[in-house]
């Protein structure tokens, strides 16, 4: 009976103390996005934030969705739209960041919000009316 | 091999391949889900470039107490999904029910929260329209993607919920094996509407808070 307990009952415990480990992560990532949102980090706020929630979805891809035991095959759907997004991104912000452009200065749109003190942060930064 | 025969369907020629064909096609439905909500990422992404400092106010507006107990249900509840989808490859019938059951019930959990957090905000007058409640007006571009955002998440969260407690049925029933792929299926459902989530709580409750 004991011997039966151990040969069925370890797995189980396994399953938990494995993916339990993975979930004790995401639930400190959480915890660091969430304090780190208090602090004045200025623009680099968006890149933090963002970054640890690209990482807490990582391991949910990696690890929850097991893409690291999955083939070649199924990593690649898994990509694929991602890099459709990444094209998207790339042609819409393409336009959006470069509308205010005059002679070559890129970013333009974002670099006059910060470049003009007392300019009224509410108005459009790309000289949308 | 009576589990074999029970979970072999056409026009699979093995179980294996069965497995990779149900990963497969629902990553490719998982691919058209990133489309859908990357054109809604994409308007926030471009609005909150457009209007940096309404977008603060906005968000600072958002209750993160709701928030973050809504994203640690979440992640707690693709733990538990991910503890079934084990539990299903080694064939435990009554705990991959227990699994599933527990994961729809965090589900559920989190649409309560979200019901409140929606009162709340409709209470505060931080629905898009006549009488919104802040000043600059480009903070109604942030609550109509809120309202958007989330309420579409939910509504993928519901339809996980029903999934999710459909296959309970179905296996504790024995009208499907617990080593189905189905599980698998469900499974990489429920974590990617998880995914999400995370991202939104990203755009939507962090900024704006100092």
């Amino acid at each position: 009976m004991s011997e039966h307990r151990r040969r069925t009952g370890c797995p189980v415990a396994r399953l938990w103390l494995r993916y339990g480990c993975v979930w004790l992560l995401l639930m400190l990532l959480l915890g660091i996005t969430i304090t780190t949102s208090y602090v004045q980090l200025g623009g680099n706020s968006a890149i933090l934030h963002l970054g640890i929630a690209g990482l807490q979805v990582l391991l949910v891809w990696l690890l929850f969705m097991n893409l690291l035991g999955s083939s070649t095959l199924v990593r690649l759907c898994s990509i694929v739209g991602l890099f459709w997004l990444s094209i998207m991104f790339s042609l819409t912000f393409g336009d959006y960041l470069t509308r205010a452009w005059h002679g070559g200065a890129i970013g333009s749109c974002l670099g006059r919000a910060s470049m003009e003190p007392g300019r009224d942060e509410n108005a459009p930064s790309c000289g949308v009316q | 091999m009576s589990d074999s025969s029970e979970i072999l369907r056409e026009p699979w020629s093995s179980v294996p391949r069965q497995r990779e064909g149900v990963a497969f096609g629902v990553w490719i439905f998982l691919g058209t889900e990133v489309l859908f909500f990357g054109g809604l990422f994409l308007s926030y992404a471009v609005y909150r470039t457009l209007y940096p400092g309404a977008f603060r106010i906005a968000s600072h507006e958002t209750d993160i107490v709701y928030g973050s107990i809504n994203t640690a249900l979440l992640l707690t509840s693709s733990f538990v999904m991910t503890v079934a989808l084990h539990a299903s490859g080694l064939g435990r019938q009554r705990f991959l029910v227990f699994c599933l059951l527990l994961t729809a019930g965090l589900g559920l959990a989190f649409l309560a929260v979200k019901g409140l957090e929606y009162a709340d905000d409709i209470g505060t007058r931080l629905v898009p329209g006549p009488g919104f409640a802040l000043d600059p007006p480009a903070t109604q571009l942030f609550f109509a993607l809120y309202w958007v955002m989330t309420g579409i998440h939910a509504i993928h969260l519901a339809i996980g919920i029903a999934l999710v407690g459909g296959l309970a049925a179905l296996v504790l029933r024995g009208s499907i094996a617990p080593q189905s792929p189905a599980v698998e299926g469900t499974s990489l459902y429920w974590h990617f509407v998880d995914s999400i989530w995370i991202v939104l709580f990203a755009l939507i409750y962090l900024p704006g808070r100092p």
